[in-house]
């Protein structure tokens, strides 16, 4: 085994950068980039979220305080955020799955050049495009209610 | 635990949250429930509060959610912090926090003060 | 005469079209001072030259200090592996013209040890890389050192895996892979391709057994299919979709749907006649 203080890992690793900073790849890597963001940003909501409704064990008067608080056009639009990152997490993570276990992935084929792998093959860039056109669907929805509530639409 | 069964869990909740949410979120909206505002008021609230129905799905989905979201925290943590006793001490900051918050929400699904001012 | 001179001009005209003047950024890892240092050289490139063509003769006419690893120039033994404006690619393999830039920064691969400039360390690579078992493990080991026959294989059984024994351990995807730029204990897309390799064996009966080895963080879960490392594979081996397959079986164990895996037995090599006139072989000699 090689002298372990020998390595210079920390001068040659891409680090957290690495997730992010490198914009050269492929799409796949972007929705990696994107999944982890979301996935982050949707805990630390779920935690405010727990915070806030809480509020309903102290009455009434408590409710329509914290109530006063959040309904405002900036809350609503971090509202509006949060619902289009859980419905990107949400699709995208069932595109995983359907990936992840070798479902939809494809098989191993020899290897003839120009090279393409599967995941630039048909049926997962597909999974893709379906993913993001129920996805549009979905935010338009939710897009409709918060004109609702903004009184842009009646 | 193996980490498969780990991950395992992280799929099936991940399933389970998928229906949930769509549940959770429809009832915000026109075409499926009384809509965002409306569903927003206390007697509204209050009236879900009191159906087991909605009070099994609140517990399914608070406990999923959160089993879903710290499960990838600690995949995210691990791949940062490499050394195994790092690793022991932010599981057990995990576990810690998430105890709290499934306790703290928990409560106002069984418990909470039930007068209402402007009910008629 | 007349003739030679028509030639001299076309040469002059295909010297303007097909070659340019490129500067290359070389990222030098110093392992003295234990610091990089950036330098940057100009170089008259041809239309068909390589990186690894630029660095032989930057390395001949320019400075000869700078190191890179390579060996064979035709992407067979993957020693030239390196980030090429910000992606990890072959040196051999990359066309300088189809870059279409005209500047070229090279660095060394990342995720690796550094050794000295662009030459980097694969001594972990190849740790892991042994660390999965890279051999068929079978229950006859007498047959297995010592085989009276030939182990059965369809041509049908063979591609299951053939895909993946195309790979030449360059380490690109290792440097591409988003898991290792800050997981160094992670087995890498390469290994976990290579057992997958092995599982989809059909003389190879320890799926188990390799199972248990990549059954952790640092192992199969540690991949979240960015797909990066099929992306610049250069033989098209495509280690994302061993590492799914692989992560099916591993599913599977954990919900008790998988059993051990009776590998295939062996038939007597097939008999052939000499034809007339063929000699016989020379007797063994070693």
């Amino acid at each position: 085994m090689a002298d372990r203080k020998r390595y210079r890992f920390k001068d040659n690793l891409w680090g957290i950068w690495g997730w992010y900073g490198n914009l050269k790849f492929n799409l796949e890597r972007y929705l990696y980039l994107i999944h982890r963001l979301t996935g982050v940003g949707l805990v630390l909501f779920l935690l405010l979220h727990i915070i806030v409704t809480s509020s309903r064990m102290y009455g009434e008067a408590a409710w329509i305080e914290t109530e006063s608080i959040i309904q405002n056009p900036l809350y609503d639009l971090g509202m509006l955020l949060v619902i289009g990152a859980l419905i990107f997490h949400g699709l995208n993570g069932i595109r995983l799955i359907l990936l992840e276990y070798g479902l939809l992935i494809g098989k191993p084929t020899q290897p003839i050049y120009p090279y393409k792998p599967t995941l630039k093959r048909r049926t997962p860039r597909l999974l893709i495009i379906l993913m993001m056109l129920i996805g549009t669907v979905f935010f338009l929805i939710a897009l409709y209610e918060f004109l609702l509530v903004w009184g842009v639409l009646s | 635990m193996k980490e498969s069964t780990i991950r395992l869990i992280q799929y099936f909740t991940a399933l389970l949250i998928f229906i949930l949410i769509g549940f959770h979120l429809g009832i915000f909206t026109q075409f499926l429930g009384p809509g965002y505002s409306a569903g927003l008021d206390y007697l509204s609230v209050l009236e879900r509060m009191k159906n087991a129905f909605y009070d099994t799905i609140y517990l399914i989905l608070l406990f999923s959610l959160l089993t879903h979201g710290f499960i990838g925290i600690r995949n995210i943590m691990f791949e940062i912090f490499l050394t195994s006793s790092i690793r022991r001490i932010i599981t057990l900051a995990l576990i810690i926090v998430y105890i709290f918050f499934l306790l703290y929400g928990a409560l106002p699904i069984f418990y909470g003060v039930e007068e209402c001012i402007t009910c008629v | 005469m007349a003739w030679r001179n028509v030639s001299h001009v076309s040469r002059v005209i295909f010297m303007k079209k097909d070659s340019k003047i490129i500067t290359f950024k070389i990222k030098r890892w110093d392992p003295g001072k234990g610091d990089w240092r950036i330098s940057t050289y100009t170089v008259t490139i041809r239309k068909g030259m390589t990186i690894l063509d630029a660095l032989v003769h930057i390395k001949e006419t320019i400075d000869h200090t700078l190191s890179y690893r390579a060996s064979c120039r035709m992407g067979i033994c993957g020693s030239c592996g390196m980030t090429i404006n910000g992606k990890p690619r072959l040196a051999c393999e990359t066309q300088i013209l189809e870059l279409k830039s005209n500047t070229i920064s090279i660095e060394p691969l990342k995720n690796f040890d550094l050794i000295k400039d662009l030459a980097t360390d694969f001594s972990l690579f190849f740790e892991k890389q042994t660390k999965i078992r890279p051999y068929l493990i079978r229950s006859d080991e007498d047959e297995y050192w010592n085989p009276s026959r030939e182990y059965k294989q369809t041509p049908t059984e063979r591609l299951l895996y053939e895909q993946f024994s195309n790979c030449i351990t360059c380490g690109l995807c290792y440097a591409a892979c988003p898991t290792n730029a800050t997981n160094i204990n992670y087995l890498g897309p390469q290994a976990l391709m290579n057992t997958y390799r092995f599982i989809a064996d059909s003389r190879d009966e320890g799926t188990l057994e390799r199972i248990e080895l990549v059954d952790a963080v640092d192992g199969i879960w540690g991949c979240h299919l960015s797909g990066a490392c099929s992306d610049v594979c250069p033989k098209g081996v495509d280690p994302a979709l061993a590492i799914q397959l692989l992560r099916g079986l591993v599913a599977a164990k954990a919900l008790r749907r998988i059993k051990h895996k009776k590998a295939t037995g062996v038939v007597p090599p097939s008999e052939a006649k000499r034809r007339k006139g063929i000699p016989e072989p020379p007797p063994f000699n070693v």
